[in-house]
């Protein structure tokens, strides 16, 4: 008798065994037939076909923005002649002459005259200022002052390397 | 004697439960086909959902940039493709350096006394980065046209630096100046990553751009 419900609790394990078996099978061979793959494929193909359309459109685009890209390095890296110039000069009072000024490869050299002494001064001391509170000049050379014979004007002349 | 009773012990316990060696069977079948089948059914299911989650992300990208680029409009990138191209030029290009130059220094009232410049070669195959053309500038005029004329050019199209200023008296300047462009360079577009749209800055930069071309009109 107990032998009779033994073998009858195996044939049922048995059979349990064989439906989850074949009914997981058959489930996941529906799962892996389902057509949602070729379905996204096909729409994956028609964007791009769409889009190939706009070829020329994506080109010039992304043109732009390279441009965009260069030409912000471009001027990041530009040196601010114009400002530089325009602050230095801010500097000269306005009875001292400017008799040359040059910027090249950061290097500065400036030859400014005046009838007044003081007023060389003035701007020796407003570019002096600039150097002290690092605006464009890191480095600066005195290389001196003269005055000619038989003329009232003076002349200073400054070397110096910029920022 | 030894053998026969084994045997005959053997004999007795396949009479016993011969009945359970059907369900045994079955069940060492379905344990071997689980291992054999099942599990690399549920490896092909799980590889295939990843592979419909990437496809799903991939054409929601696709969508996206089709909607993003549908949505730009022909003339606003024609517009942008010209400015940008005028600034920076795709080649060398001296009509319009000269253009530029004659331009700012009529703007300006400042005289050319003379100029030099090499190009070089107008398009270059082999290399794709800026290539400046560098020009000396001679120049006539009071300080603040020759201050005016430097603005002129540096804010000017094509793009240009000046790289030094001579500047002699009052009245006249050398100054050296490099003149940008940059070969084409074929753009790169995949179409199942992200299209880069133009940032806070690129649109910053493009109204600069309309701004200076506004300007030296």
């Amino acid at each position: 008798m107990q032998q009779e419900r033994t073998l009858q609790l195996f044939k049922r394990i048995a059979m349990g065994f064989l439906l989850v078996t074949s009914g997981s099978s058959l489930l996941l061979f529906i799962l892996t037939l389902s057509p949602a793959l070729p379905s996204l494929k096909q729409q994956e193909n028609n964007v791009m076909t769409n889009l190939s359309f706009t070829q020329g459109k994506v080109a010039k685009y992304l043109l732009v923005k390279n441009r965009l890209t260069l030409i912000t390095g471009i001027l990041k890296n530009r040196y601010p002649l114009e400002s530089v110039v325009a602050t230095l000069l801010q500097q000269i009072p306005d009875d001292v002459s400017l008799n040359a000024l040059s910027v090249s490869n950061k290097t500065l050299s400036m030859n400014l005259s005046s009838d007044s002494v003081l007023s060389l001064n003035t701007a020796l001391n407003n570019i002096t200022a600039l150097m002290n509170n690092n605006k464009i000049i890191k480095k600066m050379v005195l290389q001196g002052i003269s005055a000619n014979q038989g003329s009232t004007s003076y002349v200073l002349t400054i070397k110096g390397d910029l920022l | 004697m030894k053998k026969d009773t084994v045997n005959q012990k053997i004999k007795l316990l396949y009479f016993q439960y011969r009945d359970f060696l059907f369900p045994c069977f079955i069940m060492l079948i379905c344990i071997v086909l689980f291992t054999v089948v099942v599990i690399p059914q549920i490896q092909e299911v799980i590889s295939l959902e990843n592979q419909l989650a990437a496809n799903r992300d991939k054409l929601e990208i696709l969508q996206k940039n089709f909607q993003q680029i549908t949505g730009l409009d022909d003339q606003t990138v024609n517009n942008d493709f010209t400015l940008t191209t005028t600034a920076l030029p795709l080649q060398r290009d001296p009509v319009a350096i000269l253009n530029t130059i004659s331009h700012a220094a009529n703007l300006t009232n400042i005289s050319l006394k003379d100029y030099n410049f090499e190009v070089g070669k107008v398009t270059s195959k082999t290399t794709t980065s800026v290539q400046p053309v560098q020009l000396n500038l001679f120049v006539k005029g009071d300080l603040g046209n020759i201050q005016k004329f430097v603005h002129q050019l540096l804010n000017g199209f094509p793009l240009a630096s000046v790289d030094t200023i001579d500047i002699t008296g009052t009245a006249s300047a050398k100054l050296q100046v490099a003149f940008y462009s940059q070969p084409f360079v074929s753009p790169s577009f995949d179409a199942k990553e992200p299209l880069q749209l133009l940032n806070t800055n690129d649109n910053a930069m493009l109204n600069q751009l309309t701004a200076w071309k506004t300007s030296s009109q």
